[in-house]
Formats: structure tokens, sequence, C-alpha cells
């Protein structure tokens, strides 16, 4: 028995130094003889010779096939072999997302898209002339609103005299107005340009 | 009064923000920018100083939605070239804005006219202009545009399956919240350039 246990530490010793060999339990003599033989073949490449190297040495096909099988299964069970197999699956992963980005949009006809790049509805696509009509036109929109923020500090002292208060009171007007535009204003100039 | 705008400003992005992300550009936008022209007649009309506060703090609330919306209005059509002129001449009427007012207001406020009048100044040049972008500006963002697409194209071919990449996402209270709200921290706390430029406004 104890000669059975060194010879598994010794065949996973080949894959990998940490691997569980307690885990795997090896049914009989034999396999554990042909899991050394099956790790010398996959060793040596699966070519055909190999396999009738095998043959002419009289081992039989179906042990040698299950010695395979066991050794590839401690393969995997084994601790270390986890990390990188995991990796492998990250790979994979990262392989069919990259697939979905590349075939989505055509794969799924239910998806409704701008007819080709040079759809006119697209915005992109406007012509020059509206483009910089539209700019033009809320820019000056956006001058009166800014406007309207400071147009209020010069009739302070006037308004302040009508409605019998001091002007400090009546610059509320000016900074009332600001902390509205600070509401709604927002660095979102900025965030929409990374946003979309 | 400095500390309520900071705080204010922190959390600014809730307003126009998202609703520009679910409602598109220009529905938001000339939703606030009327709203502002329409809270300037109170304000011309004023009888107290409660008046003249509340029109004023509402003229700025919904005065702010071209500053927030436009940003994004200009990156839906415009090239990466075109933007910094875009961008250039935007701030310019931003900035030069509360710059002439003053001027401006002093003016109208010694005249004969009245300092009434500053508002109904302002009501009668912002009017006329949000007008005309209203006629001019249609809607640029592209999920919401999509969407429109794609319920037309489902009433007219009758496949109701048709639907816009953005209308696989649902906006709901919660979803607004999480993914509008944390952003501009995240990005604060993540980029570097929006670091700067909160920094340097």
């Amino acid at each position: 028995m104890t000669n059975i246990a060194s010879q598994t530490t010794f065949t996973q010793d080949r894959f990998s130094p940490e691997s569980i060999a307690p885990l795997h339990p090896t049914p009989n003599m034999s396999s554990i003889g042909t899991t050394l033989d099956g790790e010398k073949m996959s060793a040596n490449d699966q070519s055909p010779t190999s396999s009738i190297h095998d043959i002419d040495e009289a081992i039989p096909k179906s042990l040698e096939a299950g010695g395979l099988g066991s050794s590839n299964i401690d393969f995997e069970k084994s601790g270390l072999n986890h990390a990188s197999t995991t990796a492998v699956g990250g790979d994979e992963e990262e392989a069919t997302i990259e697939e979905q980005m590349q075939s989505q949009p055509p794969a799924d006809p239910k998806i409704v898209t701008w007819n080709g790049p040079d759809d006119p509805e697209n915005p992109k696509n406007f012509t020059w002339f509206r483009k910089w009509l539209i700019v033009v036109s809320t820019a000056v929109m956006t001058f009166w609103v800014s406007l309207a923020s400071s147009i209020f500090s010069s009739t302070v002292n006037v308004t302040a005299r009508e409605f019998g208060v001091s002007s400090e009171v009546m610059l509320l007007g000016v900074a009332l107005f600001v902390v509205g535009f600070a509401f709604g204003k927002s660095r979102i100039q900025t965030l929409s340009i990374l946003l979309l | 009064m400095s500390q309520f705008l900071l705080i204010t400003e922190f959390i600014g992005p809730l307003l126009w923000g998202p609703l520009s992300e679910v409602y598109g550009r220009t529905r938001p936008l000339f939703f606030g920018v009327a709203l502002f022209c329409v809270f300037q007649i109170p304000l011309g009309v004023a009888n107290s100083l409660t008046t003249v506060l509340i029109s004023r703090f509402f003229a700025g609330l919904f005065g702010a939605a071209p500053l927030a919306i436009l940003g994004g209005l200009y990156v839906d059509i415009l090239s990466p070239m075109d933007m910094g002129i875009a961008i250039s001449l935007f701030s310019g009427s931003v900035f030069i804005g509360p710059a002439a007012g003053p001027i401006l207001g002093s003016f109208i406020t010694q005249s004969y006219l009245g300092w009434r009048w500053t508002a109904w100044i302002t009501l009668i040049f912002s009017t006329p202009a949000t007008l005309f972008c209203y006629l001019v500006t249609p809607e640029t963002f592209e999920p919401v545009l999509l969407q429109w697409k794609a319920a037309k194209l489902r009433h007219e071919t009758k496949d109701w399956a048709l639907h816009a990449k953005s209308e696989e996402q649902k906006v709901d209270m919660h979803s607004l919240l999480t993914k509008y709200l944390t952003k501009p921290m995240r990005m604060i706390v993540k980029e570097p350039i929006v670091r700067i430029y909160q920094m340097s406004s």
C-alpha cells in the first residue's frame, strides 16, 4: 500500500507538486501502472506511432484509456491547476464578450438602429448650415438666460428703496438666482461628453 | 449663503441631468427655458420682496437648463473638431451674459423705463430667441431618437418586437438614483480631468 501511495504521488508530481493524491481514488494496481504509461504516452505526443509502440508493449487498450482518463481527472481535480483552468475560462469569457460586441448588433434584427452611416435622420449627419444654426441660436438663447442672472444687480438700490429693505437683502435677488442656477447647472457639460 | 450654494451645486446634477438622459435634450431644455421666461413676468409686476425673490429663484432654477443640456446637445450633432468652436461660442455667451447684465441693467434702471423693465427686456429678448431655437432644434439624443423610430416602425410593420437598444434598460426611480446620482461622484473620484474641472470652477 505504501508502494502505491508513493507511485501515485510520483505520477502527480509530474503534473503538479501540490496535487491532492488522497482525493483521487485509485481503483487498482493496474490502473496506476497504466496511468504512468498513459502519461508517458501523452508526454510522447499522441501520434499513431506511440500508440503502436504501446500496443507492441502489449498493454490493453481499454486499461490504457482508463488510465488516461483517470489521470486527466486528477489533473483537473488538483488544486494548483484550478487556477490555470479558471484563467482559461476567463480568456474564453473575454473572447465571447468581444465576439458579442462585434456580432451583436447585426445578430439581433429586432434592434432598431440608423440605416447605415449616412442616415439623414442621424443628428451627426445634419447639414453644416443646420448644425451651426442650432449652435448659434442656442448660444444666443443662453446669452439672454445668463444675462438675466446679473441684470438684477443693477436694480438692487432702487428696489431696496421701493420695498423698504436694505440693499443687502435685495442682493438676495441675485444670490437666489445663482442658487437656482446651481440647482440646475452642473458639471453635466463635462459629464455628458463622457457619458454619451 | 455660499455654503448653501455649494450644497446645491453638489446635488445639482440630479435635476436636469437625469431628465435629459431619459427625456432627451429638447424637452427638458425648452421646458426649462420657457419657464425661465414665464418667471420674468411675476418679477416685472412684483409688489413685494417675496415675489421678487421667489420669481428670481425659479427663474434661475429653470434658466439653468440650457447650461446643463446644451453641452450634450452639441456632442450629439458635432464632430470633436467642431465641438471646440461650438463650446467656445457657448461659453462665450455664458460668460459675456453676466458681464453685460449690470451694464444693460443700470442703463435701463436709470432711464425712464425703471427697474421693472429689466425683467421685461429679458422677457422680450429671450422669448423670441427661445422660440427660434425651438423651431430650429430637433431632438438630437440618439437613444431617444431610436426609441421614437422603433415606435414608428412597430406601428408600421406590426412587428411588436422591434425596439431600440436603450429600451432594453428599465428606467425607474431606482436605476435613475443608482446610475445618475452615483455617476458624478464616481467620476469625480476616478477621472482626473473632472477633478481639475471641478477645482477650476
